[in-house]
């Protein structure tokens, strides 16, 4: 007989490996009186007496299309119609474990739990049901959202089942689906979102609106460290709508927010309005006030510091017949997402309710319950949907600044960027300077491999003293060089930063794939082989590049590599492994002046299993034009410590007239894990087209946007 | 101030020279169309004031008084519309952010020109941007609205 148990929150955590945390509130698929006859199978699923399924996403979307992953993951192994599943996103909270949504680990990380969390809920079902007609649970089987008795034939529905089973204790080790027998996973499946994104309905944090709602715009210290001097706010105070303006003390660690000057009003328009009204003076004597042409000689002085060397095999210091040494500059990159950070906090004397588009909404809770300094129980932190990310959003400094108001003010406030505010006040991608040295044999293959790498670490949001990069960040394309030469060495050096640094889709593993990908195809060059033929030559011949190799072969077949090209027409081609996937990359352009224009972009993966391959090959697709716009387009450069870009104007993202035909190819590996999607498909794009770039001008560019001269 | 938005007449008595943007989302609730620039540079913000899409950041609401402005919610009753329907099909949106304002601009494009080139297509949509890289898809949504349009001659 089952013993009946309260819910099933052990199981989760025992899971997801997490410590204990509070209820799963909040739904929007049903309405509050629904809600309450939801019956709670365990952390991640519900089902309502009609039916309804509604399955927590407890990892943030931002358009890597995760709602629709989990959900089809659970739905499968629960057994259920897809057409009856709501998809709710989780509030932040402990019990879901890690949300912090980067990394590219969503579902590398939790596709076996969540299956385990389908698989729980239906075995409950079934013992409900076997319970109910008192026959053994052998005899049952599900289908579709039913459990039938297979002697009888008798049906119940898992709607009517829900109460009774919700009382089951979870079973520890409920059968999963073997991947025959999967109905969603691995299939196509229609998105959660896109109706509701198609037709004006899809809530961002932008679109929260609740009552006596204040909003506010910011001024922020254009260098950071700066200090309010003196606010001049008669002139805004005078514009209709605006109720107060209020000022931000800059906080710390890991919160990172500048200190500014917020005009609070009853709508957007009004506390814009009042924003350019409103006049600000700075000091800026403690902010540091660099510019673009010293950062870059401070990059390249960074090789002068006490070098953390990643790896050290052989003796790079060997006589060769020939030696090959480059040096590589890459700029600050913005995040620019289409919906700028935004957030709504209502700070009341029970405590904290906050509605934000954030990557990771524990960290705002904890960073809002330390502000307040009230027990981060009382801190909800509800996700909204997020108009992308890329990293930015991890941060969780807008939300603290909606906090900060609320509590000054008394009313919920929400804080919207503007463009501008979210060009200028970005965590921005590492800038870099790289050398690399090679030295080659006779036979043009490299013998030894000297790659020297400076760039600010990303730790610094955590530690403002941090003065050493992670290991991690070298290994993102450098320390992990997948070639085969006796004799490597790789140095990084941490360089700070005079601007605050996070982490942007693929973090360092852009500008450690330009530069490895120029080098390797330079070599090439050199020694007069195809650049496919010398990277499946010089490959480490092991298990892992071996996959690598083949998603290189694949992608070079898809390109036709080997056939000739029409007149004009240039190729290029680059392969990159990370977030444990591996990826190729065949980009075709034509050159006309200066202006490189490109044609088509043949890019493949392989990421292990693939759990929802429309959002692996839309992820790819998305990667790529991602890649092109660091490639070709974006920088953010510095004049005496501030950001001189503001908008799309200067700060510029491909449009649709260069997004090239892009292909592409899914390596399907059933019997390896899932691995990462969001981030691997960027890296390689750069050096592609600079390689293409080479083959039609000659010129070999090294510095990231690639301009020709 | 009287406005006619998505086939209903709505009174309007703040600033006239709010841009429509933040009339519809702060005044009138209308929350589809999104902000992404304030300068008329991403295009998130397309409505129709009468058959053409235009960028409701730059447009002050006393520019539409007695004119038809449509936004995404008025685009079709229940997601009908032939590009809706479209980009659901070809899974069109990753974030979907910019998406309303994609669709927007398509449709004042197809409304007229029903059967654009792809160079027709590139330069009508070149003003709105999407982070996301959903361009393909776009593209390919369009062409198949396109391809099955019966255009009277």
């Amino acid at each position: 007989m089952n013993s009946v148990i309260s819910l099933s929150r052990r199981q989760a955590i025992k899971l997801f490996g997490l410590t204990a945390g509070a209820l799963v509130i909040g739904s929007r698929a049903l309405s509050g009186s629904e809600k309450s006859r939801l019956h709670r199978l365990n952390a991640f699923v519900s089902i309502h007496p009609n039916n309804t399924v509604e399955i927590i996403c407890h990892r943030v979307d931002m358009g890597q299309g995760l709602r629709t992953t989990f959900g089809l993951i659970i739905a499968d192994e629960l057994d259920v119609d897809w057409k009856n599943v709501r998809v709710i996103s989780a509030d932040g909270d402990a019990i879901y474990g890690n949300q912090d949504t980067d990394g590219s680990v969503s579902i590398r990380q939790h596709y076996e739990a969540a299956r385990k969390m389908g698989a729980t809920a239906r075995a409950m079902l079934v013992s409900a049901a076997a319970l109910e007609w008192k026959v053994r649970e052998a005899d049952c089987k599900t289908d579709n959202g039913f459990v039938i008795n297979i002697k009888t034939g008798a049906k119940n529905s898992y709607g009517s089942l829900a109460a009774k089973a919700s009382l089951l204790k979870a079973p520890a080790s409920p059968t999963l689906k073997t991947q025959s027998e999967f109905k969603y996973i691995g299939k196509e499946c229609k998105s959660v979102d896109a109706h509701d994104i198609v037709t004006g309905k899809a809530i961002y944090a932008i679109d929260i609106d609740i009552p006596n709602m204040l909003y506010a715009s910011i001024e922020r210290s254009p260098a950071v460290g700066g200090k309010i001097r003196k606010v001049k706010d008669a002139a805004a105070l005078k514009v209709s709508g605006v109720k107060a303006v209020v000022t931000l003390d800059a906080q710390p660690q890991s919160v990172n927010q500048e200190a500014g000057v917020a005009v609070i009003a009853t709508n957007t328009w009004a506390a814009l309005k009042g924003r350019e009204a409103l006049v600000v003076e700075w000091d800026l004597s403690k902010a540091q006030r660099i510019s673009d042409t010293k950062r870059i000689r401070d990059l390249k002085a960074g090789f002068n510091l006490k070098p953390q060397v990643v790896r050290n095999e052989g003796d790079i210091k060997l006589a060769t017949a020939s030696s090959y040494t480059a040096e590589f500059y890459a700029p600050l990159l913005a995040h620019a997402s289409m919906e700028p950070p935004c957030a709504v906090a209502h700070v009341t004397a029970k405590g904290c309710e906050i509605w934000a588009a954030i990557q990771n909404p524990q960290r705002l809770r904890t960073a809002a319950a330390e502000y307040l300094k009230i027990d981060e129980k009382r801190v909800t932190v509800h996700v909204t949907l997020l108009g992308g990310g890329f990293g930015r959003k991890s941060q969780p400094d807008f939300g603290i600044e909606a906090v900060a108001l609320s509590k000054k003010t008394g009313k919920p406030v929400k804080v919207l960027f503007t463009r501008e505010d979210d060009i200028k006040h970005d965590f921005y991608h590492a800038d870099s300077y790289q050398e690399i040295k090679v030295g080659i044999g006779a036979d043009g293959m490299p013998v030894t491999w000297h790659h020297k790498t400076a760039f600010p670490t990303f730790m610094t949001v955590f530690n403002a003293d941090a003065k050493e990069l992670l290991v991690e960040e070298l290994n993102m394309g450098a320390g992990n060089l997948p070639y085969d030469i006796p004799n490597i060495k790789v140095e990084g050096f941490c360089v700070p930063s005079p601007v605050k640094i996070g982490w942007l889709r693929s973090v360092d593993n852009v500008f450690h794939a330009f530069a490895v990908n120029s080098v390797i195809d330079e070599l090439a060059h050199r020694a007069n082989i195809d650049p496919v033929d010398y990277r499946l030559k010089l490959l480490k011949k092991n298990a892992f590049m071996e996959r690598l190799a083949d998603v290189i072969r694949r992608v070079a077949a898809q390109a036709e590599w080997n056939k000739p090209l029409a007149q004009g027409l240039f190729r290029g081609f680059a392969s990159h492994d990370s977030f444990s996937s591996y990826v190729a990359a065949a980009v075709t352009l034509a050159v006309e002046g200066t202006d490189v224009q490109i044609k088509r972009i043949d890019i493949g993966i392989d990421c292990g299993f693939i759990v929802n391959p429309d959002v692996v090959k839309a992820q790819m697709e998305g990667a790529t034009i991602f890649g092109m716009s660091l490639a070709l387009q974006q920088q953010i450069t510095l004049k005496k410590g501030i950001v001189e870009q503001s908008n799309f104007h200067d700060y510029p993202v491909v449009r649709m007239p260069e997004c090239p035909e892009i292909h592409v190819y899914l390596a399907n590996r059933a019997k390896d894990p899932p691995t990462g999607v969001g981030e691997p498909g960027v890296p390689p794009i750069a050096p592609a087209i600079a390689a293409a770039v080479f083959r039609a001008t000659g010129q070999r560019l090294r510095t990231l946007p690639l301009r020709l001269a | 101030m009287k406005l006619d938005i998505n086939n209903t007449t709505k009174e309007y008595d703040g600033d006239p020279d709010r841009p429509l943007l933040w009339a519809l989302r702060d005044i009138l609730g209308l929350k589809g169309t999104k902000f992404g620039c304030g300068k008329g540079l991403c295009g998130a913000c397309t409505i129709h004031i009468d058959d053409d899409a235009v960028k409701a950041c730059l447009t002050p609401v006393r520019a539409a008084e007695g004119h038809r402005i449509t936004t995404i919610e008025g685009l079709s009753e229940d997601g009908s519309h032939p590009l809706q329907e479209a980009w659901e099909e070809f899974q069109v949106p990753q974030c979907g952010y910019c998406q309303a304002g994609q669709i927007m601009c398509a449709a004042a494009m197809l409304k007229a020109n029903p059967k654009p080139s792809d160079e027709q297509i590139n330069s009508a949509m070149a003003g709105n941007i999407c982070r996301c890289g959903t361009y393909p898809r776009i593209r390919a949504a369009i062409k198949s609205v396109a391809a099955k349009t019966v255009v009277k001659t």
